[in-house]
């Protein structure tokens, strides 16, 4: 699993924490029942604080991407989503968007234009 | 059911004609011919028969059927595990050196074996009572060169060692800001046959640890020691947990020790590799291969390789080693 931090950024640290981990639960890099490094782990490992990660730890839990269990840290939660269809949605529009030479500005405003 | 045609390549067929003679024929008929002299002595030797000795004499008695058994099983034991190993043959087609030791060790271990098991039997004939057995440790000192020998010949027979150069792609860091920082983290564990493997070795340890403390229960101490050295060394060598962050990779064993740690200020660079554990390191756990390469070898496929600034290199296999090589270049290159 891969988490990028970048405390030189507007979104808040534990927004990004979150966005990391969520991205590896959707694109598979972790799978149900993996062990997530602990909030002590993760915090000294990036340079952090410790209630930073488990705000984001808080917020994915709530989200139900992973579980908290008193001792055994964080686990990534059997009844998390299936996001197998998102994934191979997005792999479809990126290919039809590189084929007509459509920028991933140009790509990203659709996407946003169509979300909101 | 019709099974795909394999399309085996004529070295392979030779190679498993040598692993068969070599590794599984010779040692059983010399394991059967030991057993079948021992045989011809049971009349005239007593019952029970001594089966171990301590500093001042015999202090072990087992039946005579085990003693001309036991050495022919585990004969029979190691030559299939020998042939099983080493008969897919490296990628090349040829044999790998750790499959060349293990056909070696099959002949080596019949010898020891079968020699230690006859001697210990021959010097049994015509007594009345197994305690005044005498020694017998000139025969098992005798029997080690014998059997190296012959280890050494079934290596000579044996093909050349295949050796197996993967090349390295060198992984290019994560794009990103200069300021953004990274942490990486998986588990990487051994496949399910090794597990098998392990297990029922350390079954069979444990049964062996049985044993003694039933019929020797005051020689216990020594062999459980080196026993749970054993098992938790085993254990503790199947499951690691790798972190690759700014102070660099570490890879920490399931129990905390071993640990492993390179500093980003001592890695040269990072690459991604494909291993074969068997053909490169001879095995799995913690390894090293005869190019000077160490590392964690749990998995046939992907690995990290790290070059470090003095130019020895460590390697560890993982699913997403792409991934983790990535993040510990991007690492390295602050």
């Amino acid at each position: 699993m891969l988490v990028r931090v970048d405390p030189a950024s507007e979104t808040p640290l534990f927004e990004q924490l979150a966005a990391s981990i969520r991205q590896s639960v959707i694109d598979k890099t972790v799978t149900a029942g993996d062990r997530l490094p602990s909030a002590r782990e993760l915090a000294s490992s990036l340079g952090v604080n410790m209630h930073t990660v488990l705000r984001a730890y808080q917020e994915l839990r709530d989200e139900g991407f992973i579980e908290l269990r008193r001792g055994r840290g964080a686990i990534v939660a059997t009844t998390a989503h299936s996001y197998d269809s998102l994934a191979d949605g997005i792999t479809a529009v990126v290919a039809e968007a590189r084929a007509h030479k459509v920028s991933l500005a140009t790509l990203t405003a659709l996407i946003r234009e169509e979300y909101q | 059911m019709t099974l795909p045609a394999e399309n085996v390549s004529p070295q392979l067929t030779r190679n498993r004609r040598l692993i068969i003679v070599i590794g599984v024929v010779i040692p059983l008929v010399i394991a059967l011919a030991a057993a079948f002299i021992m045989a011809l002595w049971i009349p005239e030797l007593p019952s029970p028969v001594a089966s171990h000795w301590g500093t001042t004499g015999p202090d072990g008695y087992s039946t005579v059927g085990s003693v001309i058994v036991l050495p022919l099983l585990m004969t029979l034991i190691f030559a299939a595990l020998a042939a099983f190993a080493s008969w897919k043959g490296g990628p090349n087609g040829g044999m790998l050196w750790g499959h060349k030791i293990m056909v070696a060790a099959s002949m080596f271990l019949s010898i020891t074996l079968s020699v230690t098991a006859a001697g210990s039997l021959a010097v049994q004939r015509g007594l009345e009572n197994a305690e005044n057995a005498p020694a017998i440790g000139g025969i098992a000192i005798a029997a080690f060169p014998i059997a190296l020998v012959m280890a050494l010949f079934a290596w000579l027979m044996l093909p050349p060692a295949e050796y197996i150069t993967s090349t390295p792609v060198t992984a290019k860091p994560i794009a990103g800001a200069a300021t953004q920082r990274v942490h990486f983290s998986t588990t990487t564990r051994v496949g399910p046959g090794v597990v098998i493997i392990v297990g029922a070795a350390l079954a069979a340890l444990a049964i062996a640890l049985a044993v003694q403390a039933v019929s020797n229960p005051e020689q216990l101490l020594l062999p459980a020691v080196i026993g749970l050295f054993v098992i938790a060394l085993a254990v503790s060598t199947l499951s690691w947990r790798v972190t690759i962050d700014q102070r660099g990779l570490k890879v920490r064993s399931a129990l905390g020790f071993p640990r492993i740690t390179i500093a980003p200020d001592q890695i040269e660079s990072v690459a991604v590799v494909d291993v074969n554990p068997m053909g490169e390191f001879g095995g799995y756990g913690w390894r090293w291969a005869p190019d000077g390469r160490s590392g964690i070898v749990l998995s046939k496929g992907d690995a990290i390789e790290v070059t470090r600034m003095n130019g020895k290199k460590f390697i560890v296999t993982m699913h997403d080693a792409q991934l983790g090589a990535e993040t510990l270049a991007t690492v390295a290159k602050k």
